[in-house]
Order: structure tokens, then sequence, then C-alpha cells
């Protein structure tokens, strides 16, 4: 894993210089998607997000700071991009649920029983905001100043946040995980 | 709590360490590979094609319209015939007049060597136009106003 001092030693960025962006889009992209994917439990919808996440933020790359970690602040437009997905597929899932019922529910593919692991689906039942919380930290190894300016909160509440997710995801995972 | 936090990270990278090993693709190529996609696929991609197609049709109805003021005829035939005259003319080095253009007969409007003795190029003088007759107006008459009298008040 990439520590965070490493990540703090990132070469400086030019607001609005495209090759710039360019190089924050290669150093963060994957970053970005992983973070996404532990959100959504669902690959091909974190790719979109992501996507959709890098064209907004290209747009305001003119007004981003140098105050703010680039890095941190593309994963919060990301997870604000994906906030919004998730509650439109949660309306979704809700409608599909009342449409099928008295009807066998269709077998899963292969791909998708790959990507619902346990922990993953475990994940998709911990809201949003604190599942990505859980992958900025225990996968990314951002700090608490990082957490809260990817996901726009104080920096002093992060870690009573992270405790609460942490908490949540045990209780869906049980006793007998891992 | 420390165990779970460490079966959570073990867990996390056992699920996403594959993902860093991909090499995105770069940046411009994408934005512009999408920026493409919007415009052809888009309203942009309507609007082009209609632009396109308005812009066409005008010019097609601009030459039309060019070749029936020449030849004062509607019929795309004398269009073709004031054109090949034309060309004609340029090949013998004769200038090309509107007195020819509003003949439409498939007959050379190039007189022959017998019918003009003298040699050079023939004075071409153009088309005797007469003006319309004016009809004629009369003045309206203007009826006049008699002032009325008044009853005097004793």
């Amino acid at each position: 894993m990439e520590s965070s001092d490493e990540r703090q030693d990132q070469p400086s960025y030019r607001p609005g210089s495209e090759a710039d962006f360019e190089r924050l889009y290669l150093r963060s992209r994957q970053r970005v998607l992983i973070t996404l994917t532990g959100m959504l439990g669902n690959r091909a919808a974190a790719e979109d997000c992501t996507q959709e996440a890098f064209a907004r933020a290209f747009k305001a790359w003119k007004s981003w700071r140098p105050e703010a970690p680039a890095e941190a602040w593309v994963h919060r437009i990301a997870i604000n991009v994906a906030v919004s997905y998730w509650r439109r597929q949660r309306l979704r899932e809700a409608g599909e649920i009342v449409r099928r019922l008295g009807r066998p529910a269709s077998p899963p593919s292969p791909a998708v029983l790959a990507e619902r692991s346990e922990l993953v689906r475990a994940l998709r039942k911990v809201p949003a905001k604190q599942a990505a919380a859980l992958v900025l930290r225990h996968f990314h190894g951002y700090t608490n100043r990082e957490i809260a300016a990817s996901l726009g909160i104080p920096e002093r509440t992060v870690a009573s946040r992270l405790a609460a997710a942490r908490a949540q995801l045990q209780a869906v995972l049980g006793e007998g995980w891992r | 709590m420390k165990d779970f936090e460490r079966d959570l990270e073990r867990g996390l990278h056992e699920l996403f360490d594959p993902y860093l090993a991909e090499r995105p693709e770069p940046w411009r190529t994408a934005a512009r590979g999408r920026a493409r996609t919007r415009v052809a696929g888009g309203i942009g991609g309507a609007l082009v094609a209609k632009l396109a197609t308005g812009a066409v049709l005008a010019a097609l109805a601009a030459g039309a319209g060019i070749e029936a003021a020449n030849t004062h005829s509607l019929n795309p035939v004398d269009w073709g015939r004031a054109v090949s005259r034309q060309v004609q003319n340029a090949q013998s080095g004769r200038p090309s007049s509107p007195a020819a253009h509003s003949s439409a007969s498939p007959t050379p409007s190039r007189p022959t060597p017998a019918a003009t003795p003298v040699a050079g190029p023939p004075s071409v003088s153009p088309p005797a136009v007469s003006p319309l007759p004016l009809p004629s107006v009369s003045p309206i008459a203007i009826p006049t106003i008699k002032p009325t009298v008044l009853p005097t008040i004793p």
C-alpha cells in the first residue's frame, strides 16, 4: 500500500493545466475506481461514475485550489456522483422487487457472483459515505484530513464516523467472518 | 477491534489490488472520444446534419435561380444548352450575350460566314425593351364644403 507520506510527496499541480490534469488522472483514476466499487458493489457502475466524476473535475479544474490535496478533491466529486447513483439505484431496486413479486428471480451471471464477495455485499449494506470512508482509510491509507476533504465533513468528526462505519460493517458481516 | 481492522485491510487488498495493476487510458484520448461521440450522436449531430442539408439545398436553389434568370426559362434542358453555348463561345473567343441566352432554340446563334462578309467579331446590341404603357389617372373631384349658417339669437 502507498503510505500517506508517499502521497504527500506527489508533484504539484497547476489549476487549469491540461497536462497536469492528465497526470492527476493517471495517478488517481484506479484509486477512485476502487473507492466507488467499494461503495456501489458493482464495477460497471463504478466505472461510469468514475468517468463522470473526472469529466466534472476537468470542467472545474481551473477553480481547484492547491490547499486541498488534488486526489482528495477528485474523490469528493466522485463520492458525490456515486452517492447520487446509489440513491437512484436503491429506488430502482425497490421498484424491481415490487415488480418481481411472485416470480422466481433469474440466477446472477458468474461475473456478478465474483463481484459479490461477502465483503463487497456487506459494504453495500453500509451507508455509501461510510463505505467510502472505510475504503479510504483501510485500503488507500488516507489521513483524517484527507478523508475529511474527500467526504466534505469536518476533520474532527472523521474518527467517530470511521468507528461507526466499522461497527456497522462488523455487525453486517457477523462473528464468523474470517 | 484491531483484529477486525487487520482482516478488513487484508480483505480489501485481496479484492482491489488487481485494479491497481490496470493502466487507465490517457485522459485526453478518453475525453476526445467522449466529445466526438457526444457531437456525432447528440443534438449537435442533428444540428450539423440539418445545416449541411440546408447549405446544399440553398446552393442548388441559387444555381437554379441564376440559370433560370439567364435563360428566361424554367426548363433545365434550356439551362444545359445555354451552358454549352457559353462554352463554345469561350472556346472560339466570342463573348456570350444575354440575347443568345434569351433564345432557347437548339439552333446556334452564331452567324454563318456568308451572312457576315466582314471579318472580326460581330457587334452585339442589347435586345430592345419597350416600356410598359402606364394607365392614365384622372384626378378625383374634391367636394366643396359650404359653411353652415348659424341662427342669430336676439
